[in-house]
């Protein structure tokens, strides 16, 4: 039987995308089945500058003119639900910034066999360790301690050698209709948007598989 | 690019999600969907 694919929408700065992650790894540990699972890139902001001098709530209030004590309780109550599948957020120390050149690495990783240990990397780098995932030196550094070779990742992001791939993912997104994300795809066929829970997408895998298998 | 399907949409169609640079935030009991009331200048 083949493997389930599942294809993710998701961006580096989205908060709901890595609890999203940590709620669909849940249903796919759980799952008896195969499961193979491609990670695709999604700018939500693709006009934030890299060097935004501000954490989140900062972007936020400047950007969309939020009273902060409304921003505090809206990342407040984020981090709770972040903290409930074991992620601890720090939006204190949360660096916002132009997320196109983690796309790149990710898809850099991709092509070499190691795009979900990348993925797992800038999500934890940037919403738990307030590591800049703008910059390449930063992101240089980060690939490099997973143990790839710095200055192929320095050459790699500053000739955009992986641009079109991310552009790609974005128009493929774009074709399929997602505006949001996470988002889902489950054999190109079922899609299954947001932060949804273990259980939700325990049963979306069992309806794939009935789907694929047809009862004798 | 081969021609795109059309996805067959599964799953809680009221969850947590980020659509632009703002996330929908959930208020319990209600969801406090705030990028749709940001941006409807925008729109």
């Amino acid at each position: 039987v083949e493997p389930i694919k599942v294809d993710i929408w998701s961006d580096v700065q989205c908060p709901w995308c890595y609890i999203g992650k940590r709620k669909f790894e849940a249903a796919a540990a759980a799952f008896d089945g195969e499961i193979e699972v491609e990670y695709h890139s999604f700018e939500l902001s693709p006009d934030t500058p890299v060097d935004f001098d501000g954490t989140p709530a900062d972007y936020l209030s400047q950007r969309k003119g939020l009273p902060m004590p409304q921003v505090e309780q809206m990342l407040e109550r984020v981090t709770g639900i972040a903290a409930s599948v074991g992620l601890a957020y720090d939006y204190d120390h949360m660096h916002q910034t132009n997320t196109v050149k983690a796309h790149e690495l990710l898809h850099y990783a991709k092509a070499h066999g190691r795009q979900l240990e990348m993925k797992e990397a800038l999500l934890k780098a940037y919403f738990i360790d307030g590591g800049h995932v703008g910059r390449i030196d930063d992101l240089a550094d980060l690939a490099a301690g997973l143990g790839f070779e710095r200055q192929d990742v320095v050459r790699a992001l500053t000739e955009q050698q992986y641009l079109p791939a991310v552009k790609a993912d974005v128009a493929q997104a774009a074709a399929y209709g997602i505006n949001g994300v996470p988002f889902f795809v489950f054999d190109g066929q079922y899609g299954v948007s947001g932060a949804q829970e273990s259980a939700t997408f325990a049963n979306v895998l069992e309806q794939v598989r009935n789907a694929k298998e047809p009862a004798a | 690019m081969s021609e795109t399907p059309r996805l067959q949409i599964l799953g809680d169609a009221e969850v947590e999600a980020c659509e632009g640079d703002v996330c929908i935030i959930p208020a319990h009991p209600e969801h406090a969907i705030m990028n749709r009331r940001l941006d409807e200048d925008a729109v």
